[in-house]
């Protein structure tokens, strides 16, 4: 008769139980696979030894593994923290998020003489690198990404606005065009 | 919830300061630089030929302080969604500290920036296709 294995806790069972009598997992089908599938992912330490148990007369046992029951293995599953939280390594903090903003709009306002980019640039630069320091993700290092390209866009466009208003300055335009004004 | 709160006193924080800092360079600017320097065409414009992704950005602005919320969102739909976004989270913010009535701070998401982003986006993308195809400028 065929066997299935808890791939939780290793208690063994007949091919017929869908789910574990100890922990109540979800069965797999027995002949090993499974259990070393999970072996070789690393979710447990040991093999296959000393503390298996079997029921009198049922022909069910249980493998010994890192974990004694299902209650202990989910205890000491890894909190998948989402992108939202606050204050964890992966989530984003103000400063990141003001670091995003300010190279948003640096890249934006590139081309209004290129000095609110440089300042916006160096302002997100700042804010990202600073953020980063306590968590690391997207949004910290999209900040300090799109402040840089904000920064060397808004620094290309000021010497651009300086060239040319040097320009008007020697044909005597600059002065006409402030009078005008 | 102790965790969220802090991040949005952080960026409660953050606004006060970029808050005054955009009305210093803006007082710098409308008191003792206006005169002094002529309006320039876009260089992005003058270089590739179409609009940048702020091109708009003034005009709007302008435009939402007198009032005219449809021209804003011409100009640039950035404008007036940050102005409700930013101006409602430091308003209901500020309020919260206060202490003020039952009111209740809005929270941070996300979908601000996204929505944000995908503003520029849209902006960039359509003014330029209605400039090159059907000649219709801003």
């Amino acid at each position: 008769m065929g066997k299935k294995i808890c791939p939780i806790c290793g208690f063994q069972d007949n091919e017929n139980a869908a789910y574990c009598r100890e922990c109540g997992a979800k069965m797999t089908e027995s002949g090993g696979d499974a259990w070393s599938d999970y072996e070789q992912k690393g979710q447990y330490s040991g093999g296959q030894d000393n503390t298996s148990q079997a029921s009198a007369g049922s022909g069910t046992g249980r493998q010994s593994t890192q974990y004694n029951n299902y209650q202990d293995y989910t205890a000491n599953i890894p909190y998948r923290q989402s992108a939202d939280d606050f204050g964890s390594n992966n989530g984003a903090n103000g400063l990141q998020i003001a670091g995003l903003v300010c190279g948003i709009l640096a890249i934006c306002s590139c081309c209004c003489y290129g000095v609110p980019a440089v300042i916006l640039g160096i302002a997100g630069i700042i804010c990202a690198a600073m953020g980063n320091k306590t968590s690391k993700n997207g949004i910290g290092t999209g900040g300090l990404v799109c402040s840089i390209i904000g920064l060397i866009l808004g620094v290309i466009s000021t010497i651009y606005y300086a060239m040319a208003i040097g320009q008007m300055l020697q044909t005597g335009y600059f002065n006409e065009i402030l009078d005008m004004m | 919830m102790g965790k969220k709160r802090t991040l949005e006193t952080e960026l409660f924080y953050i606004g006060l300061i970029f808050l005054g800092l955009g009305a210093g360079v803006w007082a710098l600017y409308h008191f003792a630089l206006q005169n002094r320097i002529p309006r320039m065409p876009c260089f992005f414009d003058e270089v590739f030929g179409i609009y940048c992704p702020g091109c708009g950005g003034t005009r709007a602005l302008t435009a939402l302080l007198h009032g005219r919320l449809l021209s804003a969102v011409w100009y640039h739909p950035l404008i007036p969604y940050a102005a409700v976004i930013c101006g409602g989270f430091m308003v209901t913010q500020g309020l919260e500290r206060l202490g003020v009535g039952h009111v209740r701070g809005w929270r941070y998401h996300n979908w601000y920036l996204g929505a944000g982003v995908g503003l520029i986006a849209l902006n960039f993308i359509g003014k330029n296709m209605l400039r090159l195809f059907w000649g219709i400028t801003m």
